[in-house]
């Protein structure tokens, strides 16, 4: 079973058993989470998306065919249609939901503020996770947890300017993988 | 809080995807392919490189569970960006995300089958599995860092080990009402203990409530360990201190012995096994300090396991940057085994029905066949 951690997308979608589905789902849940709360700035609404998403992902799977384009692609084609349309008709659409006989969670308010850090998270998290150790704490410290320079220095037994120098290369390195202009 | 909202939305569709399966064709899920295998044993180094070569160039299919690897066998899976201390109960491995999360691994399926959001200010956290719960809380381990930098106190968190929710938290303060900076947290039978610089503090895992308080002034604790009604702190000024565990009071304070650095005490029967933090792991006598045996490992200690008539340790080498498993004989402190894994920065190991699994900084679990 440790088989469905290192199957790639494709061999989760071509599959047709429900482990298979859950492992690309939860693969991807946070960021598809986050793709819509970064757009609709309402955690209610990013989560009733991301359930339709996964909903109409999981009716159409068998249509999915490899070759064609990337899986996460191909879920965040759906992702994007379910963003516009709902743009249009003012509320998160639920067909596939309504098909599937499927509920959308409701919110808790740790939720909302859990997707509420998702959203600001949401580009730079991945690309975060590529940084070197030290430059991955000191961001993650400093921007995600908005810690005081002085305090990160203290935490991991470095100078100040050690931490101030993490954190500069840290973000230019992710300036520049975003194609962020300095 | 509930259960996680991605668990609570799987669980509104898998009766779908479930249904969606049963009217497909047969399943067809193709065999994956292993990340790295990587086999070392004590005696059979030729073999072992050979078949780390092999492994490494030919990449061969992943042993299903009924296959058992072969000894020396390491297994990947990434299933974080990020993993620090984990811990066994409840059927499942729980590990600590670093990305403000506890995931519950099922130890049978390997599969991530719970995540919890913990806060988490800082940059580590704890987690210990025991009295009815999966217990964490956020750690500082560097000894500048003192109650009086806190500005509030940091959250004990209860965890239901069956619906992975959070049911209690408890702002960690010393009996007086100082905050505590945790380093650690253990939890047996009907008790959870957190411990840090300022001292430990016991928990009633009932209430919720902080019941007693072992206060340390001055040196930094590096280690903790519970041994019966024993409460076994190693400082970082050498002392190797024992409190009754039910009244807080000292007992005996034997000899010095350098402990610089954390390291998780491991209580044999009747001996302490600490770390001098020279690449030697020695085992001291509960009764009167002395060294009973001494063992040379290669680098800086993470995490040490028990596992029947082994104890594992959790080394970090320096020179050539891959974390290596050794195991010890508990009587003699021999080197009986020796596993190297795939890559570094190895955060806990824990023994788990017959096999190893190691936690990293990378987010991956290796699970070793020992």
């Amino acid at each position: 079973v440790i088989g469905l951690m290192t199957a790639t997308d494709d061999e989760l979608l071509t599959a047709t058993d429900a482990a298979s589905f859950e492992q690309f789902y939860r693969r991807h849940f946070e960021s598809v989470l986050a793709f819509f709360a970064r757009r609709t700035h309402d955690p209610e609404v990013a989560a009733d998306l991301t359930a339709e998403t996964f909903a109409a992902a999981l009716l159409a799977r068998r249509r999915y065919r490899p070759g064609r384009g990337r899986a996460d692609s191909w879920l965040f084609s759906i992702a994007y249609r379910k963003l516009s349309d709902s743009r249009r008709r003012g509320r998160a659409e639920d067909r596939a939901l309504r098909r599937l006989g499927v509920r959308a969670p409701a919110l808790s308010e740790d939720d909302a503020e859990w997707i509420d850090q998702l959203a600001q998270a949401d580009r730079a998290a991945p690309l975060v996770a590529e940084l070197p150790a030290d430059q991955r704490a000191a961001i993650r410290a400093r921007v995600v947890h908005g810690r005081e320079y002085d305090e990160i220095a203290r935490v991991t037994q470095s100078s100040e300017a050690a931490v101030r120098k993490r954190v500069s290369r840290g973000l230019a390195v992710l300036r520049r993988r975003l194609g962020v202009s300095e | 809080m509930t259960t996680s909202l991605e668990d609570r939305l799987w669980n509104e569709l898998e009766p779908a995807a479930l249904r969606a399966q049963r009217g497909a064709p047969r399943a067809r899920f193709p065999r994956p392919r292993v990340r790295g295998v990587v086999h070392t044993a004590v005696g059979l180094v030729a073999l072992a490189a050979a078949a780390a070569a092999i492994g490494l160039l030919a990449r061969p299919a992943l042993q299903t569970r009924e296959s058992a690897p072969a000894a020396g066998t390491v297994q990947t899976a990434r299933v974080a960006g990020g993993l620090g201390d984990a811990t066994v109960g409840f059927g499942a491995v729980w590990a600590y995300d670093t990305g403000g999360r506890v995931l519950r691994i099922d130890a049978a399926s390997r599969r991530v089958t719970g995540r919890v959001a913990v806060p988490n200010p800082y940059l580590d956290a704890a987690v210990a599995a025991g009295a009815g719960a999966v217990w964490e809380v956020p750690v500082i381990r560097q000894h500048q860092v003192t109650a009086g930098d806190i500005a509030k106190p940091v959250t004990l968190v209860r965890i239901d080990p069956v619906s992975a929710a959070i049911t209690a938290r408890t702002p960690v303060r010393t009996a007086g009402g100082e905050p505590l900076v945790p380093h650690g947290v253990v939890a047996r039978d009907d008790v959870v203990w957190v411990w840090g610089a300022g001292g430990a503090v016991r928990v009633d895992p009932a209430s919720g409530r902080v019941v007693g308080t072992i206060r340390l002034a001055g040196d930094d604790p590096k280690g903790f360990a519970l041994d019966g009604g024993s409460v076994w702190i190693a400082m970082e000024g050498g002392r190797l201190l024992r409190f009754d565990a039910r009244t807080g009071a000292r007992v005996a304070s034997l000899g010095n012995q350098p402990t610089d650095h954390p390291f998780p005490l491991v209580a044999l029967p009747g001996a302490l096994v600490v770390d001098d933090e020279h690449g030697t792991v020695l085992a001291r006598d509960a009764a009167s300090g002395r060294t009973l045996w001494r063992a040379s490992v290669p680098g800086g200690i993470r995490s040490a396991a028990a596992d029947g008539d082994r104890l594992w340790i959790l080394t970090a080498s320096e020179s050539d940057l891959r974390d290596e498993l050794v195991a010890l004989d508990p009587g003699s402190g021999r080197v009986t085994g020796r596993i190297a894994l795939p890559d570094g920065g190895g955060r806990a190991v824990q023994a788990v029905g017959g096999a190893l699994w190691v936690t990293n900084e990378n987010g991956d679990i290796h699970i070793v066949n020992p």
